[in-house]
């Protein structure tokens, strides 16, 4: 009887063993793929797929996925994975909807899969995609990094202006009182109250009693005169921090600085050519085809380029008439000077950081350097010319070296301090 | 006691105005300061990148002329059609020879231009990938390793979906420098990549 029953109970184990198995591979096979099929093919399309298709409506190269197994052929999974698979081979074959979505989309022909992917993966993706995360799952990509607002370390000037005003009335005022004060005491004491001389007279009459106070003041004054007015003359034309506003608040702390991009990367003419170049629009259009903006101070600021270039973020297409962005020049120098960047850059091989600052760490471009002669000249004679590897004026190193091998080769020994290096 | 209080006002009315007209510049962020001479500074003639009354788009910078070319240049034959990729992968030969030192350069250029969306060895997990929608494919992956030199000088020449066109900022011989160095990243790990990248993407955000 005991043996019949454990018999009975290994035979139902079994059985019901069979059951979940068959249940399993069912559900694996049939149309509810499970979590982790969806998760597995969630992480191919993000590595595949995400480049040209987003999961909401939006188009980026190929057109977004939202609602996309109402779209095509039912049924739906089968479709796309045929698509996903091959679309070449699937539209050679004659599928009008494979066809039709080719020639939606401008016939860009998409990625074919075949072989990069096995069925297996191509049925997660088609999985993920038509089961995508809901919205509320999805935790919003928080901004980078904290929107620093714009330092204001500019004292406005109107309050200095209402210094002034005040004290002056607080004069005007306190000699009013003194006056009145004194004409009583003078009643008092029978005496007449004292004329009123006007204050230019009153200022006389106080310079001449107070002599000593008068000359302190005065040398206050010139010395006041003397130390502002020479640093005020040795301002004309030194901009050094000079930080205009622009008309796109561009972020070089968040460009070069997180995003790591390298400085030549925008200003691609400072190893080629005299100027470093303000980046036209299609090269900040390389990232920001894709990237719209994380915050909505972000999406403002970067909707700007759009509008320039006549782009539509929506379709993807270039529709509109396109405009250049009016960029306010910061470093300038006179035309009676010139200066070339590659000869710097590429030649002399020094970083942008010498002349420029740290840009990494800068929220509105300003200028570093003061870029007078003097600091020309200084650089010109204090650094030490690169001369390991480099092809430019071989010759010239090899004879200044023969001169005498001990000393160090600095730009003012190649003629750098010669005036019609830069004047002429 | 009034002529100390006089003598304050007075000398911190001074200090006050001195320091006030000494820093003129700042009080407007969006003025340069005082110019000698700003003829010599805003000259007459237009400047790279300047304003220009003279062109309906107010630009001076101009395109070339079309049809003519610049001395010393040769320009892409292939058009941006199927055709002209179907060519270009074909036919366009890279004149650099693919050695170490050619390599080197190119790793140079591809660190400045590329390396930000691209990343450190072409696997598209740069700073920059992580902004957008979804990171560039990995130049080993089947899709990819298998571009001809030719049709990577096309995608620079061109641009190829999310990527725009480079022709503007990268020079020719630069441009070539560069392809010798992607093949060799079009080479990393080429069994099982799929695995590989799958593996070391980020989960998906959206």
């Amino acid at each position: 009887m005991n043996k019949l029953i454990t018999k009975l109970q290994k035979s139902l184990a079994a059985f019901f063993a069979f059951v979940f198995t068959l249940i399993t591979i069912s559900t694996t096979y049939a149309q509810a793929p499970t979590a982790a099929a969806i998760a597995e093919g969630g992480k191919i399309f993000h590595a595949k797929c995400a480049t040209c298709h987003s999961l909401g409506t939006n188009k980026i190269t190929g057109p977004g996925l939202q609602g996309v197994g109402d779209r095509v052929t039912a049924p739906a999974a089968d479709w796309m994975f045929k698509w996903v698979k091959n679309n070449n081979a699937l539209r050679k074959s004659g599928d009008a909807y494979a066809n039709k979505v080719y020639a939606d989309n401008g016939n860009v022909a998409m990625t074919v899969f075949e072989g990069d992917l096995t069925d297996d993966q191509v049925k997660n993706v088609v999985a993920f995609v038509l089961n995508p995360p809901k919205e509320d799952d999805v935790v919003a990509k928080g901004p980078e990094g904290p929107t620093k607002k714009a330092d204001n370390d500019e004292h406005p000037g109107w309050i200095l202006l209402l210094i002034i005003a005040v004290l002056f009335i607080i004069v005007v005022v306190l000699r009013t009182v003194r006056r009145s004060l004194l004409a009583v005491t003078n009643q008092k004491q029978g005496l007449p109250a004292p004329e009123d001389i006007g204050l230019w007279k009153d200022t006389l009459k106080w310079i001449k009693t107070h002599k000593t106070h008068f000359v302190v003041i005065n040398i206050f004054l010139v010395v006041c005169f003397l130390v502002y007015g020479w640093q005020y003359l040795w301002g004309i034309d030194v901009t050094t921090g000079y930080k205009p506003s622009q008309p796109i608040n561009f972020r070089h702390d968040v460009h070069a600085g997180q995003n790591g991009i390298a400085c030549i990367y925008c200003h691609s003419g400072a190893e080629k050519g005299k100027v470093a170049g303000i980046p036209t629009l299609n090269v900040c259009m390389n990232c920001h085809k894709g990237i719209q903006g994380s915050t909505p101070e972000y999406k403002t600021e970067i909707a700007k380029i759009y509008d320039a270039a006549g782009w539509d973020p929506q379709n993807m297409v270039y529709n509109k008439p396109s405009h250049p962005i009016k960029w306010n020049r910061i470093h300038n120098l006179p035309d009676f000077a010139y200066f070339n960047h590659s000869q710097h850059v590429t030649v002399g091989k020094l970083d942008c950081k010498n002349c420029h600052g740290d840009c990494t760490t800068y929220t509105t471009n300003e200028q570093f350097a003061p870029l007078t002669m003097g600091w020309c000249i200084d650089c010109h004679r204090g650094t030490q010319v690169q001369m390991a590897g480099n092809g430019y004026y071989a010759k010239l190193h090899e004879s200044l070296m023969k001169q005498d091998s001990s000393r160090t080769i600095t730009e003012a020994d190649m003629g750098g301090l010669e005036c019609g290096k830069c004047h002429y | 006691m009034n002529k100390k209080v006089l003598f304050l006002a007075l000398s911190s009315t001074i200090l006050a105005f001195s320091f006030f007209s000494s820093s003129c510049r700042r009080i407007n962020k969006d003025s340069s300061g005082v110019e000698y001479m700003p003829d010599m500074y805003r000259s007459p003639s237009y400047e790279d990148n300047s304003y220009n009354p003279l062109f309906a788009d107010s630009m001076t910078d101009r395109a070339p002329v079309k049809g003519t070319v610049p001395v010393g240049f040769t320009p892409f034959p292939f058009p941006n059609t199927p055709e002209g990729l179907a060519n270009a992968s074909q036919y366009w030969k890279d004149p650099f020879p693919a050695t170490p030192e050619i390599e080197a350069q190119g790793k140079a250029i591809y660190s400045i231009y590329c390396i930000h969306c691209h990343g450190p060895s072409g696997m598209g997990d740069g700073k920059v990938a992580a902004k957008l929608p979804g990171p560039p494919p990995p130049y080993s992956d089947k899709a990819h390793r298998d571009f001809t030199e030719g049709e990577i000088y096309y995608i620079l020449e061109y641009g190829r979906n999310m990527m725009g066109s480079h022709a503007g900022q990268l020079s020719v011989d630069q441009r070539c420098k560069l392809i010798r160095y992607v093949q060799t990243l079009q080479k990393i790990g080429q069994t099982s990549d799929t695995a590989k990248t799958v593996a070391a993407a980020p989960a998906p955000t959206k």
